[in-house]
């Protein structure tokens, strides 16, 4: 990861302001495509249980919901080095290409997101299908949102309300980026996109303790 | 501990684990008996709130304990057999975790004299059955809580161990649910018996119910002796209609190992 970032960096200050922002695109599309699911679901692999061990886990320190809540935390600690990663990687890309805190907001958000998510996948009662499927999820789910607004690019057409905020819920960095450069394209401001962001994000970690809270389990 | 139950129903699918199981019971040991298959990990998987009955209700003290998972998390602990360890944590850690809080006596006894300690560096997906089932009692049993709820307790255990803990649980304050398939466990322990078969109540009370003049259970050396009257035969065990004066005359002919008054194994 460090060394694509740092390669794509230094390919960006060689290169015209105007065309830097190819290189932004495809650091992207990387991240929310390949280095996102990988780490997530590699976080997921300590958080992830049997029924058994959660049990064991549940009896040992007595509470549904201090479990629930420590395994946000340790998710959280978890992806928080990676984070600060990104943070810095598109601060820099950023300022390169002469854009504001934007991007950098919704690289750190998409991360909470994703996270929430996999959390959620967590609640499968197997440890492998958790793991697979959380690979497969978090890879489809952004990558079929730069299809579709590809395919609205490419015929010039204009993403409606409720299709605008399923993008921005699914994939927040690729369609901020493609709002940059075909204004017209999605419906919905940044504004309106983050706040139903920030919501949803929300409502998947407690979410997450809601449904862990009320999981039935036969041992 | 008061632990009541009415038109308590488990289905998983079509397949009815507990059927129609009611009582009453005030007790602060209660042994849960019955075969493979009859109901006893369900039951206790709702007492200990994991699981919502279908149909009916359960409480723990007065309240249910599927309703008020929190609580019933503080109030209980639970061992239960043949864990799935699946994360890679060594017994000391959790030796540690327990230590902050829980009963040090306890964990002494487990750490010490029953030997948790010499495994203690192994990582809990590498115990054996034996190893994963103490680690077990000792979370359940050292943590403080008022209720243990063991299921299987005793399995996988050496003469020795079994021994320990089981004096361990009659010497302590706290309340216990057990569930077991070997009577003499249940008898050892339990203050009060329920017998489960197929997911129904097959019979609930105390020990003194049971006891019948001139039916014993007598414990076999090979074969069954020829003079006594057999009621039933199960195993090693065969319940039988005889006299204490005939019985003791075979134990000292070393015909068979002993005998007992009968008790739950009647309803088995």
């Amino acid at each position: 990861m460090l060394l694509i970032d740092s390669l794509l960096y230094y390919f960006a200050l060689e290169m015209p302001v105007n065309e830097r922002v190819h290189l932004l695109n495809m650091l992207i599309f990387i991240n929310m495509l390949f280095f996102n699911p990988i780490y997530i679901t590699s976080g997921l692999a300590h958080i992830a249980r049997s029924y058994d061990m959660t049990v064991f886990e549940i009896s040992m320190l007595g509470g549904w919901r201090k479990i629930a809540i420590a395994k946000i935390f340790s998710m959280l600690v978890y992806m928080a080095p990676y984070m600060l990663f990104q943070v810095m990687v598109s601060s820099l890309f950023s300022r390169l290409c002469s854009l504001d805190y934007k991007l950098t907001l919704y690289t750190v958000l998409s991360i909470y997101f994703y996270t929430g998510l996999a959390l959620m996948l967590s609640l499968i009662k197997s440890k492998t299908t958790t793991l697979l499927s959380s690979t497969l999820i978090l890879f489809i789910a952004p990558l079929s949102v730069i299809i579709l607004i590809t395919n609205y690019l490419m015929f010039g057409a204009r993403l409606d309300n409720l299709t605008s905020l399923i993008s921005y819920i699914l994939n927040p960095l690729s369609t901020y980026w493609y709002s940059i450069e075909d204004p017209g394209l999605i419906s919905i401001n940044w504004t309106n996109g983050l706040f139903v962001y920030i919501a949803v994000t929300l409502g998947l970690y407690t979410s997450f303790i809601f449904f862990f809270e009320r999981a039935e389990i036969k041992i | 501990m008061k632990l009541y139950a009415r038109s308590l129903t488990k289905y998983f699918g079509r397949v009815a684990a507990l059927v129609d199981v009611g009582f009453d019971i005030n007790a602060e040991r209660i042994a849960i008996i019955g075969q493979n298959g009859s109901g006893k990990s369900t039951l206790l998987s709702i007492i200990y709130g994991l699981l919502h009955p279908s149909r009916g209700v359960l409480k723990v003290n007065g309240y249910e304990p599927y309703n008020e998972r929190e609580r019933a998390s503080m109030e209980m602990s639970i061992a239960f057999e043949r864990p799935r360890f699946d994360i890679n944590v060594r017994v000391r850690d959790v030796y540690k975790i327990i230590r902050e809080y829980g009963d040090c006596d306890c964990l002494e006894m487990f750490w010490e004299q029953i030997g948790v300690k010499s495994f203690g560096e192994i990582l809990l997906p590498d115990l054996s059955s034996g190893q994963k089932q103490l680690v077990q009692l000792m979370q359940a049993l050292c943590r403080d809580s008022r209720i243990k709820v063991l299921d299987e307790p005793f399995s996988h255990l050496d003469v020795r161990n079994m021994g320990l803990i089981g004096d361990y649980i009659l010497s302590r304050n706290f309340s216990v649910i057990l569930t077991t398939h070997v009577p003499e466990e249940a008898e050892w322990i339990g203050e009060y018996f329920v017998m489960l078969k197929e997911g129904k109540i097959a019979w609930h009370g105390r020990i003194e119910e049971l006891q019948e003049q001139g039916v014993y259970e007598v414990y076999l050396r090979q074969y069954l002796p020829e003079s006594l009257e057999v009621i039933l035969k199960l195993g090693y065990v065969a319940i039988v209609k005889s006299s204490y004066e005939e019985l003791l005359e075979l134990v000292e002919r070393d015909k068979i190992r002993g005998f007992k008054k009968l008790g739950v194994r009647r309803y088995f």
